[in-house]
């Protein structure tokens, strides 16, 4: 199949130019999404605001010298990379174990993994502004159930340290993540388990190994890819979340829980500088290419899946 | 399977161990699914029972959902259906075509084109946001229906364009190449044999496009107007409002979320696909 296709057989006896039938899609993708690409480069050396109607000014890196050099894009940097840290462990730690607690067939497993992925193709909006009813602190159900119980509540969209030594409002953004993603990673290992070969798995049973071992010798090997694939789409969206921040706490509060991504909002849409907006998220880009680069080469060691 | 268990850990140990592991995992997904059940019961929720107890729903009302239509929420859900509808058509048809061509064709530079593709998922939209705000401000399409269904169809063509190749990648060249013996046109071959054949394909690729529209939020935040702003957009201004009624919220939600919930079980065989991107496929 392969061959035809490189060998391009099926283009005999066509009167159809395929560039054709790419063209109309390929014109959408120019105009909504190289075209703005390449102005948003363009931007990024000028100096360009808004309210003040001024003139686009060439200041040529200016803006790059500017964002790099700024305390406070180093401190949205790190605060987004503390975030990141968290939730893609949070993520893939409990996606791992849904997915080993599903590695058996049993009757209604299907059904199970279903109702696990609601979360997931739910608007954030939506389910963000309900978790912000759950963990309202003074009459959520969260701190209602946790005052019964223990007898106090944090307060969830405070700046306070919680116990994981961060601010209560980013463990709040975070606990609100790992639920919506975390059916992603599940998903996406048990795809890779269930290609697992029956009798490698028969075979470690008859061989009784620990289950140590077995994770090791026979589940990792076939869940590398997926865990490799998990980890480049969690990365480039997690870098991109912005829905279930600008919901739950808008950033705040202060700068609390301004990730990169609601920080550009704010610079571009409530600051008006969009020299500074754009030249920033052209580096996010960077970072985004470079690492998937990264996660490709050292997780997938080169082969494509 | 059992026999060979048996010899290794005794059967009895094997069951407990088994079912303790069922019980986490309905535990775990108890936990996990409360938010949403949540929705639901604070939905029929009268006023004066939304902070007595997530669980109790001692007496169903509709109130909250006569509410919601008085806050507007019949329009923004009009404009949701009509963005994500007309984003999920142009797209559809766009990569329909584009996607055939993908697929059965010996394209120059096709690889690097797919490359681009795919490479969209990974831009972040705030890169793109500023250039369209300003040229929607300036050509005028800024709180328009047009100009959101135009970067809807742009932000699912390549989705739809990945998606639907894979599923036209997966029948046999060979029924292209016989009815091309036979003397029929591409567009015949496309539309009377290959598209019949990929419809439920075809279908999942929508859905999918579809959903992700629907819960769109950033775009439309910007680029809609007062009049054009769909639920999403709607349920965030609800955000600023002081002392605002949950159970009016959390009606809105239920009918902005109930059609999605229906989808998934339906999307459950095309799901892998849908959330890598069509790359993995089984």
């Amino acid at each position: 199949m392969h061959k035809l296709l490189s060998k391009g057989v099926l283009n005999k006896g066509r009167t159809l130019n395929p560039w054709l039938m790419i063209l109309p899609a390929f014109l959408i993708l120019l105009v909504f999404n190289i075209f703005p690409l390449l102005w948003s480069l363009g931007i990024s050396f000028h100096r360009f605001s808004v309210i003040i109607r001024e003139i686009p000014r060439y200041v040529g890196g200016l803006n790059y010298i500017n964002v790099i050099t700024s305390a406070e894009a180093w401190d949205r940097i790190i605060r987004t990379g503390i975030y990141l840290a968290y939730s893609l462990s949070f993520q893939f730690g409990l996606g791992l174990l849904l997915s080993l607690l599903l590695f058996e067939d049993f009757k209604g497993k299907r059904i199970l993994i279903t109702l696990f992925t609601i979360p997931l193709m739910i608007a954030p909006v939506a389910s963000s502004l309900f978790f912000r009813y759950l963990f309202d602190e003074n009459l959520g159900p969260v701190n209602n159930f946790l005052k019964h119980v223990v007898g106090y509540g944090p307060l969830w969209f405070s700046s306070d340290i919680s116990p994981l030594g961060i601010p209560y409002a980013l463990f709040t953004v975070i606990l609100v993540e790992t639920w919506i993603w975390t059916p992603f990673v599940m998903f996406l290992l048990t795809a890779g388990m269930s290609s697992i070969p029956q009798d490698l798995i028969e075979q470690s049973r008859v061989d009784s190994l620990k289950f140590r071992h077995k994770f090791r010798y026979v589940i990792l090997p076939y869940i590398k890819p997926m865990i490799a694939l998990a980890l480049i789409f969690r990365f480039m969206d997690s870098l991109k979340t912005f829905d279930s921040i600008y919901i739950l706490t808008a950033g705040g509060p202060g700068a609390t829980t301004e990730l990169i991504s609601v920080y550009i909002y704010r610079v571009a849409f409530e600051r008006w500088d969009f020299g500074s907006a754009t030249a920033l998220s052209y580096l996010v880009l960077v970072i985004v290419i470079f690492m998937t680069n990264v996660f490709m080469r050292y997780i997938l060691g080169g082969e494509r899946s | 399977m059992r026999k060979r268990n048996q010899y290794t850990t005794p059967l009895i140990l094997y069951r407990v161990r088994k079912s303790l592991k069922f019980a986490l995992l309905i535990a775990l997904l108890m936990i996990y699914l409360i938010p949403i059940y949540g929705m639901f019961s604070l939905a029929f929720k009268p006023r004066a029972e939304i902070y007595s107890g997530l669980f109790e729903l001692t007496r169903i009302t509709l109130e909250n959902f006569e509410e919601a239509y008085r806050y507007g929420a019949y329009s923004a859900i009009t404009n949701s259906i009509i963005v994500t509808v007309g984003g999920v058509s142009i797209a559809l048809i766009l990569a329909v075509l584009a996607s055939y061509a993908f697929s059965r064709f010996a394209i120059k530079g096709k690889n690097i084109l797919m490359f681009y593709i795919l490479s969209t998922r990974m831009m972040p939209p705030i890169t793109l946001i500023i250039p369209i705000f300003i040229m929607f401000f300036n050509i005028g399409l800024k709180g328009t229906y047009l100009g959101l269904i135009l970067v809807y169809a742009m932000m699912s063509i390549p989705l739809s364009i990945w998606m639907i190749k894979s599923f036209i990648d997966d029948i046999p060249k060979d029924i292209d190449q016989a009815a091309l013996v036979d003397g029929h046109s591409t567009m015949f071959i496309l539309f009377k044999i290959i598209i019949p054949m990929v419809i439920p394909g075809i279908a999942a690729s929508a859905a999918f496009a579809a959903i992700m529209l629907w819960n769109e939020f950033l775009f439309a935040l910007l680029l809609s107007g007062v009049d054009t702003k769909p639920t999403s957009v709607l349920l965030s201004s609800i955000r600023g409002e002081r002392g605002f009624n949950w159970g009016r919220v959390a009606a809105i939600e239920v009918v902005y979320i109930l059609p999605i919930i229906v989808l998934v079980f339906w999307l459950q065989k095309y799901m892998l696909r849908g959330l890598t991107f069509g790359t993995v496929r089984r």
